[in-house]
């Protein structure tokens, strides 16, 4: 066996391009799907711990003055096990030197409180007799830099109030926070959050009065009966029940977990099919070269056992080594390039990178694959006694194209195309692997280009063509007087009332934005034919993929609740369009009205430029937010996710180069003595060269047939599965994209057939011919 | 002049700190439209000769002179262009292209050539009519030599160099394929060059020439070579 294990070191040598190919092929693939799932499996454990560790809410209800008398009731409930009220409201922080206001929200704390409770990071135990400390959520601390014991006012209409910070906490009610509905991605300079005593509450406002109340509920409790049950307990002044998975915070998780399972998934399939269908290839091929040798260890006295052995190391030493290293690297390099990303919107203490039994489940596959293909390529010497095997495999090659049953077509082919249909066809496998390198390539590297593509797209459409507005002012409790002003002041206007809203139809429900639009022409609205849409005409138009959601069509009719309210409508769909963000339903400030409810805007849409100081004086302007700035956030964001993006297409272009160098020189291998025999016969170097070119075209030329709609296809699912439910990104690649990544594959496939070109004039033609195996 | 001529070739290689000289100051001449047999015993040199005469090799010192040419001074290009059109290699193993039929073995050759022969005609002369879209793996010893001859002859090249063209074969079929070889040295005017271990062939050549450890034994001339058909082995 010493000298087996030799053999085994110097054959490793001897072909090294191969084994390091399927090396990087195990590397690659595990190392793409553990980078993935150590982030996902990661987040999942870690905000697992510390929905537990803050006794996380299992749902939330919203209602006006609610007394301890309701308290009782609904805690009584049979699957109620514990419920605790608080008062919930929102707040500026009083701050001159701020351009911007930025927005805290209060929630009182009393020493009963045991769910959702925040987690202090920095700081003091909050005093529940204390008038003036509060709890602050540390990221929005940190942005205004506040620290422990700093002083800071905040405003609520027109009263003020200074606190003392006693600590800085997070809480799992707002790992993932916007503030508002104007925001996609959390703004956490802008948004954040507070905890005060009932006392503080009492001081600042001169009344407490409870508005939300959270409830533990028994796993085995139905949504449905707690909603029935809520409505009776609290009554006239009920508003609204969130179960914990559809509260904004713990649905994003949800959502950002499986949009990420989802990326890995598809990308990680892609890539573990190709890789283990070149690893069968190379290692297959690789001892299909050694039958002799078989045939002569055979005839020297090693039994089939030992060679069964001696050939499953090749494919356990590469595939071990190469899975085990990709599970380690994925991990180290790809998970924090990715985690980076999830930072920019989620808040969390504390972050790990977790891989799970999966992973090592690849590696194991992928290992078993190796060495089966290992050995079922020995076994085709090893069945045979060994004066059979020891004669080699006779060249196969009589086999016909499937060309030639057209002979008006193969009549015209030139003697070189012949050659390549029918060494095509003698090596099936080789070649359709070989077209398979190409449509792989050229889908994940389509897929990398197209996703960056669509998010520039879709945030371009959102914020040059749907926004038509420079501004838009954030209102609270607008009075007439101010309406007024505002009107004075601005030039060119629309009003607008948003509102989360559960939109339901008979089968389904989903959330989203309602959006009321008076008129004006600062939202542009567009349909699936791109045509321009007048909604003061039309009435109400849904976005395209809420639309796909709900499996709503032009003209079915649906429901509206808007959460936090009474209020419910029933429509009907009169157009479906496209709104990357928000998603949700536009609906006529007229057409509203004839619902029978009441316009009350809730933000100003402003055209004019610049506008913004004058309207410091307006109280019911609470907030502005420019265009420009809700872009930059969008940009951020989209930059981050590129990260991931710029990796996998680095990832793709070393799989394709990979694939197809590995499948050159395997080709290479294999026509060794046909190109001897050409070169003997006197065929020039080019001649043999452009050979070798042209049959990398054709392969290239059938890949990209096949490939390019494949990959704009998995280009449409990808971005469809793997896009936020609140911001769809719509599919869409650049000529220039397209471009780039095909020439990619058309470079690295051309760059393959030149190398081995070149590789030609190492022919040794005497040695190639004297004997034949 | 002779139409091939070697002036003290010597070939090395080098195996390890050994130079091994697989031809050891080689001279000597060959004429066109002759039959020449080179004998030898394995490793006496007579594949590596071939192999420096046909171009697929260089040699280590001494001068090769084919039809006025010095192929030794020879750039890739020009050994590349000098094979195309002066030489015609048949192999012990043949060397066909397997997924080519026997006719476009053949033709592959003769497209090679600016004054290549009827490939139709040739394979008629081989008795391969029957036979001309049979693969390589279809076709029987006798038969893939016939084609390797055929493919050879094809380009009417002025030197055919035979290795061993009988070894694989059994001698019947051994014969035939002599016989071919020696009536295309005297029909086209080639120079016919065999390499062979086997002695009963020597009889039939015009030339024979003995190689023994790399060098010329002797160099014996035969005015009236015997028929191959009378020849037993």
């Amino acid at each position: 066996m010493k000298y087996l294990f030799i053999k085994t070191y110097r054959d490793i040598t001897k072909n090294w391009i191969q084994f390091l190919a399927v090396f990087i092929m195990a590397v690659l693939s595990v190392g793409i799907y553990s980078g993935m799932e150590g982030v996902w499996n990661g987040l999942d454990n870690v905000v697992s711990d510390y929905y537990e560790q803050a006794n996380i809410a299992d749902a939330w209800i919203y209602s006006k003055d609610i007394t301890q008398n309701e308290m009782d009731d609904a805690e009584n409930l049979e699957y109620v096990t514990n419920i605790s009220m608080s008062m919930s409201f929102s707040s500026l922080l009083v701050d001159e030197d701020e351009e911007e206001n930025s927005n805290v929200k209060l929630r009182t704390l009393n020493e009963y409180d045991t769910i959702s409770i925040p987690l202090l990071q920095e700081g003091n135990e909050l005093s529940y007799n204390s008038i003036d400390s509060i709890w602050l959520d540390s990221t929005f601390a940190s942005e205004h830099n506040i620290e422990v014991g700093s002083k800071f006012t905040l405003s609520y209409q027109t009263i003020t109030k200074e606190f003392v910070v006693a600590g800085l906490v997070l809480n799992s009610e707002y790992i993932y926070y916007t503030g508002s509905t104007t925001e996609i991605v959390p703004n956490h300079s802008r948004y954040g959050y507070g905890y005060i005593s009932e006392e503080a509450a009492k001081d600042f406002l001169g009344t407490l009065v409870y508005n939300e109340a959270r409830v533990e509920l028994k796993p085995d409790y139905n949504e449905e009966t707690l909603v029935n049950d809520a409505e009776n307990i609290f009554g006239e002044s009920y508003f609204d029940t969130i179960v914990k998975d559809d509260m904004p915070s713990t649905n994003q998780i949800i959502k950002e977990i499986s949009q990420m399972k989802m990326m890995a998934q598809m990308f990680s399939v892609v890539f573990i099919l190709l890789a283990l269908l070149t690893m069968y290839t190379t290692m297959s091929r690789l001892i299909s070269t050694q039958t002799v040798t078989i045939g002569l260890l055979k005839a020297l006295g090693f039994c089939n056992k030992s060679l069964r052995l001696h050939y499953s190391l090749y494919g356990a030493f590469i595939s071990i080594s190469g899975g085990l290293l990709g599970s380690v690297l994925g991990p180290a390099i790809l998970s924090p390039a990715v985690m980076r990303v999830k930072k920019a919107t989620l808040t969390l203490s504390q972050w790990e990178i977790q891989i799970s039994s999966t992973t090592y489940l690849i590696v194991l596959l992928i290992i078993i694959i190796c060495i089966t293909s290992c050995i079922y390529a020995a076994q085709k010497g090893l069945k045979e006694m060994p004066a059979i095997t020891m004669r080699g495999v006779a060249p196969s090659g009589s086999g016909k194209s499937l060309l030639e049953l057209f002979p008006p077509i193969w009549k015209h082919l030139s003697f070189e195309w012949r050659w390549i249909f029918r060494d095509m066809n003698r090596a099936k496998v080789r070649t359709l692997i070989g077209i398979i390198g190409v449509i792989g390539g050229l889908t994940l590297i389509i897929a990398g280009f197209g996703f960056k593509d669509s998010i520039k797209y879709s945030n371009d459409y959102v914020y040059n063509t749907q926004y038509k507005y420079q501004e838009k002012l954030l209102l609270s409790n607008l009075t007439a007087e101010d309406k007024n002003e505002i009107e004075d002041i601005a030039e060119d206007y629309q009003w607008i009332y948003e509102a989360p809203a559960r939109f339901s139809t008979e089968q389904d429900e989903k959330n989203g934005l309602l959006t009321v639009l008076d008129e004006g022409e600062l939202y542009y609205f567009e349909n699936l034919n791109q045509e321009e849409i007048d909604l003061q005409t039309q009435g109400v138009l849904i976005s395209r993929k809420l639309a796909e959601k709900l499996a709503l069509e032009k003209g079915d009719a649906f429901e509206i609740h808007i959460i936090g309210t009474r209020t419910y409508l029933s429509t009907v769909a009169a157009d479906i369009i496209y709104s990357p963000a928000p998603q949700g339903i536009f609906i006529s400030k007229v057409y509203y009205e004839t619902l029978g409810v009441n316009f009350s805007p809730t933000a100003i849409l402003v055209g004019d430029n610049d506008t913004s100081n004058s309207y410091s004086d307006v109280l019911s302007v609470q907030n502005i937010v420019t265009k420009e700035t809700q872009e930059e956030n969008m940009e951020t964001m989209s930059r981050s996710v590129m990260t991931i993006i710029a990796l996998l297409i680095i990832a793709s272009i070393i799989l394709s180069i990979v694939i197809l160098y590995n499948l050159g020189t395997l080709n290479y291998i294999e026509r060794y003595r046909e190109y001897a025999t050409m070169k003997v016969l006197g065929f020039y170097r080019r001649e043999i060269r452009a050979l070798i070119l042209r049959e990398s075209c054709f392969t290239l030329l059938v890949g990209g047939i096949i490939g390019i709609p494949v990959a704009i296809v998995f280009l449409r699912q990808f971005v469809g599965i793997v896009a936020f439910e609140s911001f769809e990104w719509m599919p869409h690649l650049t000529a220039l994209s397209f471009t780039i990544a095909l020439s990619v594959i058309v470079f690295c496939s051309i760059a393959v057939a030149l190398i081995l070109g070149y590789r030609i004039k190492k022919v040794d033609m005497v040695e190639a011919l004297k004997s034949v195996e | 002049m002779s139409f091939i001529e070697i002036k003290n070739v010597t070939k090395s290689y080098k195996s390890g700190e050994l130079i091994i000289n697989a031809l050891d100051n080689v001279s000597l001449e060959i004429e066109r439209g002759s039959f020449t047999v080179i004998l030898g015993p394995s490793g006496s040199g007579k594949s590596t000769l071939l192999n420096l005469i046909g171009g697929m090799d260089r040699p280590t010192a001494g001068e090769i002179i084919i039809d006025s040419l010095q192929i030794e001074t020879l750039n890739e290009n020009q050994l590349t262009r000098f094979r195309r059109l002066d030489i015609g290699f048949v192999f012990q193993f043949y060397n066909l292209i397997p997924n080519l039929t026997a006719f476009e073995n053949v033709d592959i050759a003769s497209r090679l050539s600016n004054r290549a022969l009827n490939t139709k005609e040739i394979l008629n002369i081989m008795g391969l009519m029957d036979r001309l879209k049979n693969f390589p793996a279809q076709l029987s010893g006798g038969e893939q030599q016939r084609v390797s001859i055929a493919r050879a002859l094809c380009k009417n090249p002025k030197i055919m160099l035979c290795d061993e063209p009988t070894g694989a074969l059994d001698s019947e079929t051994g014969k035939n394929v002599l016989v071919t070889l020696q009536k295309m040295a005297k029909e086209y005017d080639n120079a016919v060059i065999v390499v062979t271990h086997n002695a009963a062939i020597a009889p039939t050549a015009n030339r024979l020439i003995e190689l023994k450890d790399g060098r010329v034994q002797c160099v014996t001339d035969n005015p009236s070579p015997e028929l191959i058909e009378k020849v037993v082995w």
